[in-house]
């Protein structure tokens, strides 16, 4: 039997850790905060799968943790990136609304 | 106030970290009453999330109701000015009413679709609405949106300097921060009625009333004009008086229910 699946809901946690990671890393580059938040939303819904499967280890932790501080930062980085656009926009006179 | 803050050169506006950080707080809160709940605890974070996506789609599609016949003028320049028609109608303006009602209809899918008792969930969840809100109210603070009006005398005003969206250098009543303190007072109230053990719909009802009163009352001191009026009352306050009716509503069954089994009990 895979070591994976001798722990309920282990391939989940992995995962959320995963996606939280990949989630926080994203950040940095623009647009791409906008994947974050996808991948953030992503690993909590895994996080919350593994728990409600019975697993608490501290992977699962930290893929909630990791996914929640994705998701939030890459709603503030997108945000802050499409007002920077938006300023622009409107110096350059280009904004008709 | 202090609309953006720097951090390793990047700037940050601080709407959205106060929110952030409200969340982290909400997070906080119910991890901590997660140890209490039983079966619940282990429900409670996609509970959380379900509730949050709710927020955004709530409070967004009123939002786009609220703007209508603005968004059917408007539409033509969704193909000649993608970006401007976009930062105005998707990225900008959300109602509050509109996320409260979303993020109370995503709980309420999540308890149907898992069979959980909506109540319980409640009881545990609703503390971090007025939690986030109060963070959020900072957030327009240090934005300088949802201003007040001009404050009389001006020594209990406060002035903004290079706000982009409210009057700067003029005094005006800082209602966010009233808004900030009253809101987190009321988390305070549920958090402690949510300890006593008190039923999840007692504690909407008592967050309705509250709120509604809150905001009906606050709105008369708020300067902004673009939020919508219907006569000479605000759209939120409309809202407000729709919460005020149904939270009362909630507690008179509460009540008409103790007292059908009270009755029933002593007959």
């Amino acid at each position: 039997m895979d070591r994976n699946e001798s722990i309920p809901g282990q391939s989940a946690a992995t995962a959320s850790l995963v996606c939280g990671i990949i989630s926080v890393v994203l950040w940095f580059f623009g647009y791409s905060s906008l994947v974050s938040v996808i991948l953030g939303i992503i690993g909590l819904v895994l996080a919350g799968n593994a728990k409600r499967a019975g697993n608490n280890s501290g992977i699962r932790t930290a893929g909630f943790v990791l996914s929640l501080i994705g998701l939030l930062g890459g709603v503030l980085a997108f945000i802050a990136c499409i007002a920077c656009v938006g300023v622009v926009g409107i110096l350059a006179g280009t904004t008709a609304i | 106030m202090f609309p953006y803050i720097h951090v390793f050169g990047k700037q940050l506006p601080m709407y959205g970290l106060l929110a952030a950080v409200g969340t982290i707080f909400a997070v906080l809160y119910f991890k901590y009453r997660e140890k209490g709940a039983g079966r619940l605890a282990a429900h409670l974070e996609l509970a959380f999330l379900y509730g949050l996506v709710g927020t955004f789609i709530g409070a967004k599609l009123l939002f786009i109701l609220t703007q209508l016949p603005q968004i059917i003028a408007d539409f033509a320049y969704l193909h000649t000015d993608t970006q401007a028609f976009l930062q105005k109608y998707l990225y900008s303006g959300f109602v509050f009413y509109g996320g409260l009602f979303g993020g109370l209809a995503g709980v309420y899918l999540y308890a149907r679709h898992q069979r959980l008792s909506y109540d319980a969930l409640l009881q545990l969840l609703l503390p971090t609405v007025p939690l986030i809100h109060s963070f959020g109210r900072m957030g327009c603070f240090c934005m300088g949106c949802c201003y007040g009006k001009a404050a009389q005398p001006a020594t209990l005003g406060l002035v903004f300097h290079a706000s982009q969206i409210a009057p700067n250098d003029i005094p005006l009543i800082p209602v966010q921060l009233y808004e900030a303190i009253l809101v987190f007072i009321l988390f305070i109230v549920l958090a402690r009625m949510a300890k006593q053990g008190k039923k999840g719909k007692s504690m909407l009802a008592v967050y309705l009333v509250a709120y509604g009163t809150i905001r009906f009352i606050l709105e008369f001191l708020r300067g902004d004009t673009y939020r919508g009026f219907i006569g000479w009352l605000s759209i939120s306050q409309l809202l407000s008086l729709l919460a005020i009716c149904l939270g009362s509503w909630l507690l008179w069954k509460k009540h008409y229910k103790t007292k059908q089994h009270s009755v029933s009990t002593d007959s």
